[in-house]
C-alpha cells in the first residue's frame, strides 16, 4: 500500500547526514538521490515500503506536521533502544523514551518516539513479548 | 521497514470519510483504531498501514511541507481512479495523472481535507539495481 513517505528539510545535507546513520542502522541506505530538490531516497531495497527526504516542492520552507508520524518496526525490544538512542546522538529530539506502552505480554507495544533535527516524528517499535 | 505512518487531521469523521471514499473498490479497508480514535487502513495487519489521527499532544492537527506518503499502485489505471476519487471528494489537485519520468514513474497528486499532501503512484523502481 505504502511506497514511499517522505520529510521535508530545509537542509539537505544535514538531512542526508542525520538519514544515512540514522537509517544504517537498519541497513537501509540511499537508494535514489535527484538534482530536484535534493530528494534522497532510502530503503533495504526497491521493493519495500521506502523514506524520503527532500526540499519541499513548492520552494517555501519544509514544515514538520503535527500529527503525522512515521513507525518502523524492529525485530527486538534492544534494537528499539539502540535507535531511539541513535536517533538523539546524531541530533535528535526526545519525545518518549523506550518502554511498554499498554499491557506487557505476547503482543506488547515496546516503542519509543523521537524528532529527527526538523521536527520530524519517528516511532521505533517492536510488537511482541520482551 | 516502514509498518505504518500517520497523518494528522482537526475533523476525524470528515477525514475518515474522505479516506473511506478513497480506498472504496481497493484492497485497502478500515482495520482497527487506536485508543485515542485514530483509524488504521490497510490490506492487513503486518502490511504497510496509513493511520488517521488527531495529534497525540492534543494540539491542533498540521499538515507538513515536504511530507507526503506515496500509495502504489500496481497499474496506471489505478491512479487514474485513485486521483479521480479523490478528486470527487474535494481534494485540492496538487498534479494530475502523468508519466514523470518515462516508463518509471507515473504518478498523480493531491491533498486530503488536511491539506495532507498524498501522492499515488504506479513506478517500476524494483527495475532498478540496487549498488552495495
Amino acid at each position: 500500500m505504502i511506497g514511499y513517505v517522505t520529510l521535508g528539510t530545509n537542509d539537505i545535507d544535514k538531512a542526508r547526514a542525520y538519514y544515512d546513520a540514522l537509517l544504517g542502522e537498519l541497513g537501509a541506505k540511499r537508494l535514489m538521490e535527484m538534482d530536484e530538490n535534493g530528494f534522497t531516497l532510502y530503503g533495504v531495497d526497491m521493493t519495500t515500503p521506502s523514506i524520503a527526504i527532500t526540499k519541499p516542492d513548492n520552494g517555501k520552507t519544509a514544515q514538520a506536521g503535527n500529527g503525522n508520524m512515521i513507525a518502523l518496526q524492529m525485530e527486538e525490544r534492544a534494537q528499539v533502544d539502540g535507535f531511539y538512542t541513535k536517533g538523539l546522538e546524531l541530533g535528535g529530539s526526545d519525545e518518549g523514551a523506550p518502554g511498554v506502552r499498554g499491557d506487557e505480554g505476547p503482543m506488547a507495544f515496546y516503542a519509543a518516539y523521537f524528532r529527527d533535527p526538523e521536527g520530524n516524528k519517528l516511532c521505533a517499535f517492536r510488537l511482541g513479548p520482551a | 521497514m516502514i509498518a505504518y505512518t500517520m497523518l494528522g487531521t482537526k475533523d476525524k469523521d470528515q477525514a475518515f470519510a474522505f479516506y473511506d471514499a478513497l480506498f472504496a473498490g481497493t484492497a485497502v479497508k478500515r482495520l482497527f483504531k487506536t485508543p485515542a480514535g485514530g483509524q488504521f487502513y490497510g490490506e492487513a495487519p503486518g502490511e504497510p498501514m496509513l493511520c488517521i489521527t488527531s495529534p497525540y499532544d492534543g494540539g491542533e492537527a498540521c499538515f507538513g511541507n515536504g511530507t507526503m506518503v506515496a500509495l502504489h499502485c500496481d497499474t496506471t489505471e489505478e491512479v487514474d481512479a485513485y486521483h479521480a476519487r479523490a478528486l470527487a471528494q474535494g481534494a485540492a489537485n496538487e498534479g494530475d495523472p502523468d508519466w514523470r519520468a518515462p516508463d518509471m514513474f507515473y504518478g498523480a497528486y493531491f491533498r486530503d481535507p488536511d491539506h495532507n499532501k498524498i501522492c499515488v503512484c504506479k513506478t517500476n523502481f524494483a527495475s532498478i539495481p540496487v549498488k552495495n
